[in-house]
Order: structure tokens, then sequence, then C-alpha cells
């Protein structure tokens, strides 16, 4: 059968697609798509959707129908929503086929990042200014920064705790984690924010 | 996030740190799920629910 739908294979197992919008693509058959692209997709969305901050991501992910692009790569880069394409792009490497919790993380990162951009907050042109547009990405990170520790800590008494802190750990964000769940004023985020952007070069 | 500018020119930016992070903290984003509120908000009353 040669119909762009059919999802099985010859042998009758089931083909990969990614996550959105290709209709049955074979993504093996795209240079740059990632062969295990749908069902860590789906995992990570499962994950975010036990704690009610991330459900809400989720559910906005699917109301408005935001694609998600994986790409083989590597997850601490180019990670994140575009505002041009309107279009989540999340790079993970080319064998690993499990949501990890950096995955996780950058999927809710992501999701937020989108959120805000259909609620209207969208970033200054950076060739007209980049003080604005860098004052508008930073406090956009910190925020979705901040929304992913939320989701962590509402996380607490699932399975995928202990992944998501000791992935914070690893990720420099640690010391960022204990400050939000002690409550720091958004003044003093922006410190440990600001200090965790030095480290690691990003966010 | 995805940057069209080179990852030390934004890097960069957070040295004037007190500057960038008093224009940072001036903008506060929408709450989470403003967006689809506003899709509910828009198709009535009785889908006010998220």
């Amino acid at each position: 059968m040669n119909d762009s739908t059919d999802n099985t294979t010859e042998s009758g197992g089931k083909k990969l697609q990614s996550a959105f919008g290709d209709r049955g693509t074979n993504v093996n058959a795209i240079a740059y798509g990632h062969p295990y692209a749908e069902q860590i997709v789906k995992q990570a969305k499962e994950i975010l959707s036990e704690s009610p901050t991330g459900l809400i991501l989720v559910r906005t992910l699917n109301t408005f129908k935001i694609p998600i692009h994986v790409m083989k790569g590597n997850p601490r880069e180019g990670n994140g929503y575009s505002s041009e394409m309107k279009t989540i792009f999340l790079q993970i490497p080319g064998n690993m086929d499990k949501a990890s919790g950096e995955i996780v993380l950058n999927l809710a990162k992501s999701l937020r990042e989108a959120d805000q951009e259909l609620a209207g907050h969208k970033a200054p042109d950076l060739q007209k200014d980049l003080m604005a547009y860098a004052a508008f990405m930073h406090s956009r990170n910190l925020d979705c920064l901040t929304t992913a520790c939320k989701i962590v800590k509402e996380l607490t008494n699932s399975a995928y705790f202990s992944n998501l802190v000791d992935t914070l750990t690893k990720l420099g964000l640690n010391e960022f984690y204990k400050a939000y769940t002690d409550g720091k004023p958004r003044e003093e985020l922006y410190d440990y924010y600001a200090q965790a952007h030095d480290n690691r070069g990003s966010i | 996030m995805i940057i069209n500018v080179s990852r030390q020119a934004f890097a960069n930016t957070l040295a004037d740190t007190p500057v960038m992070k008093s224009a940072a903290l001036a903008i506060v984003p929408p709450t989470v799920g403003r967006a689809l509120e506003s899709v509910f908000d828009r198709s009535g009353p009785a889908n006010n629910a998220i």
C-alpha cells in the first residue's frame, strides 16, 4: 500500500513518524530527523501532564497544534520555540529512544516560550535594539526556567522527580532550583539565573 | 531558546548586571496558560474552563 498515511511496514510493524504534521512521513528518510521522535515526545508530554502546570502547557500545545521538530543532535544546543517558524525544535542524541530528564525540561521550557508568544508576549526586533532584545530574552529565560522548576516541584511525589532533580544538577541549575523551592523572590532568582548562564554559556 | 545572535554577544549583555537585571525584571511575562485562556475567553463563558 502506497498511501502516505499507511502507518505499517511491510512486515506489519509500525512505522516511526515525526511528532506532528507529516501525515506518516518516515522520519528515517529525513537526514536530520530522529528515528524515535514520536515516542520520545509522547513520553515527555505524558510526564509533563502529571504536573498541573505541565498539563496546562501540554493543553496549550494541543490546542494551538504547535509542531515539534525533533532533530538528532546535542540536547544542549538549539532547543526552543521559534517564533518565525511557529515550531518547537528539540535536539536529541540519535541513539536515545526514551525521554530523558533533559528532554523533559527542554520541552517544558520550550512549551512555556510558545505559551508566552501565543499570549502576545513577543521579542522586540534584535536589529533595532540588542539590549531591549536581550532584556526580553533574559526575562523570558528566567520565567521559562522558573516554570520548569515549578513543574519539577509539582512532580515531587512522582517516579520522575529524582531524575529531574539530578538533571537540574547536571545542567548546573541546582542552585537555581534550590532558590526557587526556598521561595526566593524574582529579583534573587535573576541572580541565580545570571550565574548559571555565566557558568554554562547559555540556559 | 533560539537565538539569532552570537552566544558571546548575548552572554555579554549580562555583564552589565544591574542595568540588564533592572530591564529584564521590568518585563513581566503573562501567566502560564494565558494563551489557552484567551481561546476560551473568545468562545464564551460556557467554555471558560481550562
